[in-house]
């Protein structure tokens, strides 16, 4: 039963991976940070807008992609409220046509609305959202262990 | 290695977390009152180890720790394993809510075939524990990260060269996985061995 359930398992894993490949042409892409949006253009040669493309950002460092949209009818996307964290955005115009650009995160506004006010930074926030997951855990298992014991009876 | 929102087909998502129930299903079945809390101290390494970050390059990596907890836990690391990532998910949004099932499943298949292939030659003694624990945790992240590279695969032709990237990004993760795992599973023999009896 167990081995079974092991070869169940790997056999719609293996269903799920459909491998493909891609190729590159020549597509232009400009972007820049614009009222706290990421936005941008994609051009098919000079005067071509590259119409209902994929657009995806991702991170350069995990390779996380990290959203994902599509070229509207004159070649331009929007990225509201994009992460704040240098970023690669990719153009995949259909057929092997596909650019990339490099992005900086844009400059945070430096005025604080509430001055005066003490914030935790990231340094503070990870301990604490730490500390607040292995509490949440260690709850879960007790749970789990009482609801087990129950149905043990 | 988190798949974040918006990115997979609604079809992955479901299998994934298709999978990942049946999984769990089977590791409530096989979880009993004497490894509850051992399964729970694990989930929450596998929750710290995300945070535990080791400069490589330009860039960073982060201990996975899936083999090991593979080796120590055996089914129930569907249950430790998707708990962790739910904790990730809606703390730090590493992750997502939508592609927890897929992401559990990436990291729990590894693990149980770390405990099904790998734990037996411990308890029968064939290959020095060490030995085992680093092949543990560098197979377990490699396969991780091609079952990751397929997953994106099936988002489109966009995401094969994330997928590359993944793979080649996970190379130095593997070495270090895999030495972590050796000597905490060594340590784990030396001053608790019956942490790896059946």
């Amino acid at each position: 039963m167990k081995q079974l359930t092991l070869i169940f398992i790997i056999t719609c894993s293996t269903l799920t991976i459909a491998p493909a490949t891609a190729s590159a042409h020549r597509v232009s892409l400009f972007s820049w940070h614009e009222q706290g949006a990421l936005k941008g253009e994609a051009w098919l040669g000079a005067d071509t807008p590259v119409v209902n493309a994929e657009v995806f950002i991702i991170d350069p460092v995990t390779a996380d992609t990290l959203r994902r949209t599509r070229t509207s009818s004159d070649g331009s996307f929007s990225f509201p409220n994009p992460p704040a964290i240098a970023m690669e955005i990719i153009v995949l115009a259909g057929h092997g046509h596909r650019a990339s650009f490099s992005s900086l995160p844009a400059q945070a506004p430096d005025k604080d609305p509430n001055p005066g006010s003490p914030k935790p930074g990231p340094a503070v926030r990870l301990p604490i959202g730490i500390a607040t997951g292995i509490a949440a855990i260690a709850a879960f298992f007790f749970l789990l262990h009482r609801w087990k014991q129950r149905h043990a009876r | 290695m988190h798949i974040s929102e918006g990115v997979l087909p609604l079809t992955t998502l479901g299998v994934g977390y298709a999978l990942s129930a049946a999984g769990t299903a089977i590791g409530l079945q096989k979880l009993d009152d004497r490894r509850m809390a051992s399964t729970a101290m694990l989930s929450c390494t596998f929750f710290i180890a995300s945070f535990i970050h080791i400069p490589i390059g330009p860039g960073s990596i982060h201990l996975v720790l899936n083999g090991l907890l593979g080796l120590l836990c055996g089914w129930p690391s569907f249950i430790a394993i998707g708990t962790a990532l739910f904790m990730q998910a809606i703390l730090f949004q590493y992750g997502g809510l939508t592609t927890l099932g897929i992401n559990t499943f990436i990291m729990a298949l590894p693990a149980i075939l770390s405990f099904l292939l790998l734990r037996p030659l411990i308890t029968q003694k064939v290959m020095p524990t060490p030995l085992v624990g680093f092949i543990a945790g560098a197979g377990s992240v490699l396969l991780s990260a091609l079952l990751l590279a397929g997953s994106l695969a099936t988002a489109g032709d966009a995401f094969i060269p994330a997928s590359r990237l993944i793979l080649l990004a996970n190379t130095p993760l593997l070495i270090t996985d895999g030495i972590i795992s050796a000597i905490a599973l060594q340590f784990i023999a030396t001053v608790k061995p019956d942490m790896l009896q059946p």
